[in-house]
């Protein structure tokens, strides 16, 4: 595992590259993207065990912080999904280049995986499976979550567990809707979310409509790792992440 | 400021972010990991705070212990807390050879606090030491004062006297007579609280060694840290409270959760290390 610093000067991004233990020659490389926040901090160990595993399997795997975010430069400020989305675009190019792998698959987490369908539209060269995995689907209500956390304080309009949401960036999350966002026709993609809820239906509707080749998932362990059981934790969901991978290793 | 993640460590199993500052003062900083939560701290607060020492000119490594973030778990057989030393070591080796500093303040949380502590009861180049929400020891008054808040909250003494007694009996007691609060009790990661006669040795070897102590406690625990004094009326008798800085922050929380507490944590950090470099 390198550190590795990418994206531009004015937007750098920390990144981790596992780099494959063993050459599997139709393996893709694999861009993993982190939830926002709490959830990045939740997840963080669950991912770097994940990436470990594909490692092992033979796949490049690249982790990374989007810009502002965990020990990235920047801060709360720049805050905002379009510039996410982008990072996600400037990683996959970074381990596109780095690997040599012609396709690169994404593992997007919670918002990570919303962000991961916006920046599917505009990065479409050797763009292999995503997995959505317990996609935030309606900003809203993500941010209605966040809201109800959030204490009275002094100073800014809201915040929640010391993250600062711009205005900028609560208009992001308020006109979120992963149901309307159109994937690329042909692209694969694995969705797995907790329950049927009615914002997971609408999102499955909307895929199937499409032209994806849709894999849909129901698995209520799927948020185990976020509960608040496992918040001091350092147990991760090894039957999960196998599966994650068994996805990944599936062969177009 | 440059900001550089690197390996260190034995087997370069240590992950962490040095800020480089130039020019590098006398102190340098060492931020990890408190609890599970990897290097960036609480809520992105050990960037922060590192962020802000660089401006000032104090360089720091913000890194993950074995087998936290992005480290590798220990291969050796030494327990949980000889192994961190031995990290938190590491990471001093690290700065002293990117940075020129030779002498070191730590800053930990919880679990982490309980790390810095044991590090600079091992390691004299630590000159300074800031422990937030380490080993708390109620005192009698602790009790009455948590007592009159669940008597107010639940309604009257009666009720509230029958919930402790139920609490005792299930042997959930936080009490001074709980075999817990006598003889140490172990946190998440199987270290064991020190009695108040170790603690305050331990303390008292510190301070004699000239070492910055900070005590700090959140309002999160209201169970066993409840009041200004609370620390001064439990250890006044070992002679080494007037030795040390000592802060109840009840208006802090143990995860410095709102962009408020981060700001008033980051400046707190940053004052205290200009004054461990005057």
């Amino acid at each position: 595992m390198t550190p590795i610093r990418i994206g531009a000067e004015t937007r750098e991004m920390l990144g981790f590259y596992h780099a494959p233990s063993r050459s599997v020659a139709d393996a893709p490389a694999v861009l993993l993207c982190s939830p926002f926040g709490p959830e990045a901090i939740r997840s963080y160990r669950m991912l770097r065990l994940l990436a470990d595993r594909l490692a092992n399997a033979g796949c490049p795997v690249l982790r990374f912080d989007y810009h502002g975010t965990g020990d990235s430069p920047g801060d709360d400020d720049v805050a905002s999904l379009p510039g996410w989305a982008g990072d996600i675009g400037v990683a996959h190019r970074e381990l596109a280049a780095r690997s040599g792998k012609s396709t690169v698959a994404w593992i997007g987490l919670r918002l990570g995986a919303s962000l991961c369908a916006l920046a599917a539209q505009t990065v479409r060269t050797g763009l292999g499976l995503v997995v959505l995995w317990d996609p935030v689907i309606a900003g809203m209500s993500y941010l209605e979550i966040y809201r109800s956390q959030s204490g009275p304080h002094a100073g800014v309009g809201f915040e929640t567990m010391g993250f600062e949401f711009s205005d900028r960036f609560r208009n992001d999350l308020s006109t979120l809707n992963l149901a309307n966002v159109t994937l690329p026709a042909g692209a694969r993609v694995s969705a797995i979310v907790g329950s049927e809820s009615s914002h997971a239906t609408a999102l499955k509707d909307a895929l199937t409509r499409s032209e994806v080749r849709l894999d849909w998932t129901v698995s209520p362990a799927v948020a185990e790792w976020n509960s608040e059981k496992a918040l001091n934790s350092a147990v991760v969901p090894m039957q999960l992440l196998q599966g994650i991978e068994s996805k990944v290793m599936e062969r177009a | 400021m440059s900001e550089t993640t690197l390996a260190f460590g034995a087997n370069s199993g240590l992950m962490g972010t040095l800020s480089a500052a130039a020019p590098a003062a006398g102190v340098g900083a060492l931020l990890f990991n408190a609890g599970v939560v990897p290097r960036i701290g609480p809520n992105r607060l050990n960037v922060r705070i590192a962020r802000a020492l660089a401006v000032q000119g104090v360089p720091s490594l913000r890194f993950d212990l074995s087998g936290r973030g992005d480290s590798a778990p220990a291969r050796g057989m030494e327990s949980y807390e000889e192994q961190a030393v031995a990290d938190i070591r590491a990471a001093m080796n690290l700065l002293t050879e990117r940075t020129g500093v030779g002498r070191f303040a730590l800053m930990g949380i919880c679990s982490g606090a309980e790390n810095a502590f044991h590090a600079a009861l091992a390691d004299e180049r630590v000159i300074g030491v800031t422990l937030m929400d380490s080993y708390h020891y109620p005192t009698l008054r602790t009790h009455l004062n948590r007592f009159r808040q669940r008597a107010r909250m639940q309604g009257g003494v009666i009720r509230a006297g029958s919930a402790w007694i139920r609490r005792r009996l299930r042997g959930n007691g936080n009490g001074n007579g709980s075999a817990a609060a006598r003889q140490g009790a172990a946190n998440s990661f199987g270290s064991i609280r020190p009695t108040p006669d170790e603690f305050a040795a331990k303390l008292t070897k510190l301070v004699d060694r000239g070492v910055n102590i900070d005590l700090l406690f959140s309002g999160s625990f209201l169970e066993t840290y409840n009041y200004e004094n609370q620390f001064r009326d439990g250890f006044g008798r070992f002679g080494i409270v007037d030795r040390m800085r000592i802060e109840y922050r009840p208006d802090l929380d143990h995860t410095l959760s709102t962009a408020v507490m981060q700001r008033e944590m980051v400046a707190r950090t940053a004052s205290w290390f200009s004054s461990l470099s005057q």
